[in-house]
Parts: structure tokens; sequence; C-alpha cells
């Protein structure tokens, strides 16, 4: 790991609060790698993606319908569509594994959301698995862990 | 047409309509708390919550905060609240009770809420522990079926046999359908909030008609998907949901008294690897046999509905309890349950598919809260203050043993619910 990775790790994970801000979802979601996970899952220790519900445990086929679903003329939950800032904090590279060149960088995320006279901030940690490969860094890996995750939740629309 | 009064119930629900003012008058939500939901049976939890003697969970219901805790070999279901002074018991949504005491003054119960002693012992005059006023209350009755525990708030009544009637069968299918007759909750509730009536919720499963106009967009956007066949995904469940009108216009609704119906021939299957799906119906064709495993499997509802609270797919191993907190806010929880017995891979399939159905981030039921949020918002006008529900009135068949069915988009299950709904509200209030 050398000296000016953190400013690289830290430009991906604004770029990608920027995107989702400006709802380039497309753009967004090739942030990722072809392998990656995108989850947020609604015990805060839990391990299991599989064995246990979660709020959101998508693949990259999957990121790309609820973006598709996102773009849909005849969406209706987003019909007044949300207005959104993620704000991304606290970064920290925890580790970087060499032989894989995949960095483990948790971070503070909160988003606050505008729809229809409300506004609604959801709070939580995160963690990405970010990997360096063709001389590119991208997402494979995105846990976001709410902080009211098993609380009674509306519509989430916006990706957190 | 002239306005029905307040309490004029057989007015505000006629044949093929019901006033606006069911949905919207904050009289009436007080009124169905007292007359429906503390007279009906209710979904507590299920005992694969509570395994260990002492473990208990925390619930609402009908305004109600309980306990439903382990005791020795069964299971109690109790008001959270000392008789001594009437604090929570229980604060936390589960945990274990032992000791089960009272974070005030130390009251010390054991697990069926009998007091083993307190703080006051002595300088009370006739204070004993003995008394039975001191004791945690128990609900006036609760039902252990299968596993599912029940709770109905009045002494009087049916019992949940009785009260449920044909949708026992409901039930059954859904713990049938493991190997070993059993099912265990898979951890994690999925929990949303709509801003609408829970009425809205009823209506909105029962109805074959709006999948068309209201998923379209999930609907296509998950068509668009490349996926592996054998993987049970959100793909499918959209897809499945926007089968073309003509297949969910044949649709079988059946509705019985008390205000229980069920939709059957909707074509979403659960979808698994072939191999998978072979040493299932292996192991169901050896514990139930090959006529009663068959029968299990082609059972085709999709979606049951237990008046007034629970709604229970089988296929999907799901069953979704609503609570209504105001006229215009309800509450929804979701639990997912394995079926002991089958292979891995139904367990990881009923995931997939709740978190893609139930979870707030669905891009299925975003759509469909919006959609209630919509209708509430709509009935605030008094333009007209009827809402319709005549859809195949006139072509309902009933069988002449209180069982009613429709086809299609008939909306015969409306007409049902709002007749039990009337039985419920004119009956008065309960005893208690």
């Amino acid at each position: 790991m050398a000296a000016g990775d953190k400013h690289l790790v830290e430009a991906l994970l604004y770029t990608e609060a920027r995107l989702l801000d400006r709802k380039q979802f497309d753009d967004w979601c090739a942030l990722f790698t072809e392998d990656a996970y995108y989850w947020v899952p609604l015990r805060p220790e839990q391990s299991q993606p599989d064995k246990e519900l979660s709020i959101i445990y998508d693949d990259i086929d999957m990121m790309r319908v609820r973006v598709h679903w996102l773009k849909h003329p005849k969406n209706h939950a987003q019909a007044i569509p949300s207005r959104t800032v993620h704000y991304v904090s606290n970064v920290l590279v925890e580790s970087f594994d060499d032989e894989r060149q995949e960095y483990r960088v948790s971070s503070a995320l909160q988003v606050a959301e505008y729809r229809k006279d409300i506004q609604t901030v959801y709070s939580g940690s995160c963690e990405h698995l970010l990997r360096a490969a063709d001389g590119e860094l991208k997402i494979a890996a995105k846990r976001v862990d709410l902080i009211n995750s098993q609380a009674v939740l509306g519509p989430i629309s916006v990706p957190l | 047409m002239k306005q029905p009064a307040i309490d004029d119930f057989g007015d505000l629900v006629r044949k093929d309509r019901v006033h606006r003012r069911v949905y919207t008058d904050p009289a009436v939500f007080e009124l169905e708390q007292q007359r429906i939901f503390n007279r009906s049976w209710l979904f507590a939890g299920h005992e694969s919550q509570v395994p260990r003697r002492g473990d208990f969970i925390t619930t609402q219901l009908a305004g109600q905060t309980l306990i439903v805790i382990r005791h020795e070999d069964d299971i109690k279901v109790l008001f959270n609240r000392c008789p001594h002074r009437g604090a929570k018991i229980c604060e936390t949504e589960s945990g274990n009770a032992r000791p089960f005491r009272c974070p005030y003054h130390g009251w010390v119960f054991d697990t069926d809420g009998r007091l083993i002693s307190s703080s006051l012992h002595g300088d009370y005059g006739d204070f004993t522990v003995a008394d039975a006023d001191l004791n945690v209350r128990a609900v006036p009755r609760m039902t252990n079926y299968r596993g599912f525990v029940f709770v109905n708030l009045c002494d009087d009544g049916p019992g949940l046999e009785q009260a449920l009637g044909p949708m026992m069968s409901a039930i059954d299918n859904l713990l049938d359908r493991s190997p070993e007759g059993a099912v265990e909750l898979i951890p994690g509730i999925h929990r949303h909030v709509f801003p609408g009536n829970w009425k809205l919720l009823l209506e909105n499963i029962s109805d074959a008609a709006h999948p068309p106009f209201v998923h379209a967009s999930s609907n296509e956007a998950g068509t668009k998907g490349r996926l592996e066949d054998y993987r049970m995904r959100a793909e499918d469940v959209m897809s499945g949901n926007n089968q073309a009108a003509g297949m969910l216009g044949q649709s079988k609704l059946k509705a019985f008294q008390h205000g229980h119906s069920y939709l059957a021939a909707i074509p979403i299957r659960i979808k698994v690897s072939r191999e998978a799906e072979q040493e299932y119906r292996t192991a169901m064709v050896q514990s139930h046999g090959v006529d009663k495993a068959e029968t299990i499997l082609n059972d085709s509802r999709h979606f049951n509905i237990i008046y007034p609270q629970i709604m229970l797919q089988s296929v999907f191993q799901t069953v979704k309890v609503l609570r209504p907190v105001a006229i215009d806010r309800t509450e929804v929880s979701v639990y997912v349950f394995r079926l002991k017995g089958a292979p891995q891979e139904y367990e990881r399939v009923a995931v997939q598919f709740a978190n893609a159905t139930n979870s707030s981030a669905s891009v299925i039921l975003q759509d469909d809260l919006t959609t209630f949020a919509n209708i509430q918002e709509g009935l605030a006008a008094c333009a007209g203050d009827w809402v319709l529900f005549a859809n195949g009135y006139g072509n309902d068949i009933a069988d002449g043993h209180g069982a009613v069915t429709g086809e299609g988009f008939s909306e015969l299950p409306m007409r049902s619910q709002f007749a039990a709904w009337r039985d419920y509200m004119a009956a008065g209030p309960s005893g208690n």
C-alpha cells in the first residue's frame, strides 16, 4: 500500500456518494465489479446473508434491476422523486491485501432524504471492499449497517 | 345517497360499497380496536423464538404490550406490566428472563407470571406473595397451534380452530411443507410502516387486478435481467407479479365467514435447483406418503387472509402480520420460516424472496406502500364518499356452508372482509 492510496480510496467513496445524489445510477453500478454485492443487513452483527433476512442483499444483476426500476417512468415510489445527500466521513483504510490488491475500508455514512414534505435521515457505518485491477479501483463489496436497521422503516428507494 | 351515521354500521357497509369514513374517521379506529382486534385471534409469535426456559419476546397486539415467554414445556403470554406499580417488566424485544424480575422494585416472578418474592414482605398488612392478584396477568386466552402462538384478548367467543375454520388448513399447509411437519423462524423480521389504513393492505393482498398497474416498473426491470433460471430471484417474483393480466384474471378466490379468504391459482412458485427439488420431494414422500405429499405441494394458494391480522403464504414460507397504529398508520411485520428437514436451498430461496418482496427497500413493496399512501390521501376528499367493491358482485357462488367462490378480478374478498367488519362492529364492545 502506497502513501497516496488513501486519497484514491477516499475519492472513490466520495464519487460514489456524488453519483447517488445526482441520480446517475448506471454510473454508480459501473463502480462495482461483476462479482460485487451490496448488503444492508437487518441485524448489526449479521454474518450470514443466506440464513437471515436483510434489508438489501443484491448482487450486480439485482443492483441493475434496482437501477432499472428507479429510472422506470411508471415507478410509483419515486413519482415524486427523493432528493438526497450522502455524507461520507471517518474514512479509514483498515487493511490491504497485497496478493488480492484489496483494501478494506470503513467509513461513517449519513443519508438525508427529502420526499413529499418529509425529511428522513439514515445513519450507519459502512464497510467497502475495494479492488485494484487493470489500473482501476472498483467496489467489490459494500456493506451498510444502519443504526436503526431493526426499526419499523418506510420505503428506502435511493440506495444508501 | 344520504350520509350514514357513525354508529350505523349496516349503513356504512353496503353490499358492493363502503363509506370512506371507515378508512378516515379516528372514532372508527378506536371502535375497531375494541370490537375487532380485542375479540379476534391474533398471531403473537412462533415458539422457535423462545426455545429455552425463560426466553421471551415482547410484542404489541391490539394496543396491549405483551410478553411471550417459555415456561416449562409450554409457552405463556403475559401482559408486560408489573402488578405492583405498572412498570414494564421486560424492556427489550427479546432475551432471557431468568430471573424474571421487575426493574423498578425487584419483584421476582416465575416464568408463568406467579409472584415468587417482593420487596414489600412484612410491612404491608395483608400482603402475601400467594395472592393471585399479584401475579403478572396472563392474556385471557392463548393457543399454541403446532408452534404458532395465537392470542385472544377477550375471554369469550369461539376458540381458535372454530374461529379460523377452513383457514386452519393454511397453517397446516405451511407446516406440512416441512418433511418433519415443523418450521423454525429464520432470524430477522422485516418491519415496515405505511401512512394508510390497515384495511387497505388486506384489500390489496386480495386484489389480482392491481399488479399490471402498480408493479409495471419492477416487472419490466426484472424481466430485463439475465439470470440462470434455477435461482429464485426478485426477477421471478416481479415477472410473476405481472403475469399477463389474463393469467391473473384466472385466479380463484374463496371467501369464508369472519372475513377470511384466499387467492389461488396465481402461478408464482419458488424456484430451486433440480437436485434440491428432487431431494425435497423424496423427503416429503418418505414422511407424508405419495398422495399426501402431492396434495401438500399442489396447494396453489397465493395468499391466505386470516382476518383481521394475518396474511400467510405457505409456498413462500411467509407470515405477514399487520398492526393498526392509527386510522391512517399501519405497521407490518413479516416472518419467514425454515422448513425443518428441507434442503438448505429452500431456506436461501425463502430469504431471497422475502428480501425481494417484503423488505422496506423492496422494489415491489415500495410501489404498494406508495399506493396505500395515495389512497389514504385521496380518501380525505369527500367527493362521492363511497368506495366501490362491485367487481364480480352478482357472480359470487355460495356453497351453502358459508363459503363463497369468485374468479379473476372479483372484489369478493373485500366484500367478505366488510361483511365481517360490519358484524364485529355491530356486535358491540367485548366483555373485557
